[in-house]
């Protein structure tokens, strides 16, 4: 298993740009800079993780990225053009899975499909392909109450993956996971990023896991603390699958903890 | 009844054990596996157990050894690994018995009579016990499916 073919990787048009953001917040009648002229550029196919300080609002930057908060200042461009409102070729995977609880698997996957208005044997077909591609066949007709924790994100994994985007955001997707289950989804998610039949050929995950970010990322992107912006862009150019007992990984891990602490 | 999903240990904590022994080099000392990764001792002897039942590792002494098996399953891929885990559990006494019942119960079978005959076929298991392990693995395996409205479990023949 290795990376995609650098030549996927289109270098020459910039694919998903921050232009110097700045977000601030109203909090108790005062003025918050919470992100400062913060610019990043990702490129297609690439697999980017956001680290930073607790609170540097790297969860916002995600948001920000899909559209769904519009920055005080700056601009986000997709393929050359500036994005207006909510991003249609992202997806999002949340930390708390964000499953609704008297919904089956099967319901959960394609809910998004059926708010989209699309024939039901359309959303059906569309269903059991991902149902089946993150490994939850078996599971259509359990409620989230049934499920251990990886198998309720790898419903989250496939609603998302269901809707076809381009580009999955995916916020501290292990999180609320034990360890020998995030070590599994990990590989889950790279593994599935890899495969020619998904759509999505770019990923921008944001972790306080440094570990993570190395064992995942083509780059891990590390943010100050507020107000937030980019410190530095770490490319992680190790074979994959990655080993931890790399000595590289070691002299990473490092310099990305040097530049947080 | 609900399955409780944490009772026992689900697939996703298999493969992440057999990975970290994988990446130690196929092998650990018990107890120092346990303190590597923050496990209590009940609750790490009941994850290596199930995956010792499953043919993927081996604890000769106080050590634990990846197999052949387990390094199979871990290359697989996705459904590579569901496929490898059906055949294994099918080895099992207790899942070769109840998917012999449901063969002959086309339209699933209660729960509670389910665990009734566990508790007649296995005297020494705790039926409610083995019932989830049923549930949960069997799920996973895509050998059986389980109604929680109705409380039925059934054999699972794909769609």
């Amino acid at each position: 298993m290795s990376g995609l073919p650098t030549n996927m990787v289109t270098m020459a048009e910039p694919f998903l740009e921050l232009s110097m953001i700045s977000q601030e917040f109203l909090e108790e009648g005062r003025n918050n800079q919470a992100i400062q002229d913060l610019s990043l550029s990702i490129s297609e196919g690439e697999f980017v993780s956001i680290v930073g300080p607790s609170g540097c609002g790297k969860s916002t930057l995600l948001r920000i990225l899909q559209g769904l908060i519009r920055p005080t200042r700056g601009e986000v461009l997709y393929r050359g053009r500036p994005c207006e409102g909510v991003n249609g070729d992202m997806g999002m995977v949340f930390q708390g899975f964000a499953l609704f609880p008297w919904m089956t698997v099967r319901e959960n996957v394609g809910i998004g499909l059926v708010a989209q208005g699309l024939p039901g044997q359309e959303i059906d077909r569309s269903v059991a392909f991902y149902i089946d591609k993150v490994g939850l066949e078996g599971y259509e007709e359990a409620y989230p109450r049934e499920l251990s924790g990886g198998m309720k994100q790898r419903v989250g994994i496939a609603r998302a993956l269901c809707m076809e985007p381009a580009i999955l955001l995916m916020d501290e997707p292990f999180s609320n996971l034990d360890a020998l289950t995030s070590l599994t989804l990990r590989d889950e998610v790279l593994m599935l990023w890899q495969d020619p039949e998904m759509s999505v050929r770019t990923i921008v995950m944001v972790t306080h896991i440094i570990e993570e970010a190395i064992l995942m990322s083509d780059r891990v992107v590390v943010l100050s603390r507020r107000p937030t912006h980019v410190v530095e862009e770490i490319p992680v150019d190790l074979r994959r699958p990655r080993d931890r007992r790399h000595p590289d990984f070691d002299r990473l891990s490092d310099r990305i903890f040097s530049l947080i602490s | 009844m609900e399955g409780d999903p944490d009772s026992h240990p689900g697939m996703s904590r298999i493969v992440g054990l057999l990975k970290v022994l994988d990446q130690n080099g196929g092998e650990e000392d018990l107890y120092q596996l346990g303190v590597d990764l923050h496990l209590e001792l009940g609750e790490e002897l009941q994850l290596v157990r199930a995956a010792e039942s499953l043919g993927f590792v081996l604890t000769p002494g106080s050590a634990i050894v990846l197999t052949d098996l387990g390094r199979a399953l871990i290359g697989a891929d996705i459904n590579g690994r569901k496929k490898l885990f059906r055949e294994r559990i099918l080895t099992l006494p207790l899942f070769q018995m109840v998917a012999k019942w449901l063969e002959e119960e086309k339209e699933g079978l209660p729960a509670d009579e389910v665990r009734q005959r566990i508790a007649e076929a296995f005297p020494g298991e705790d039926p409610h016990m083995s019932f989830l392990l049923l549930v949960n693995w069997g799920r996973y395996a895509e050998l059986f499916g389980y109604r929680a409205d109705r409380e039925e479990i059934y054999l699972d023949v794909g769609d």
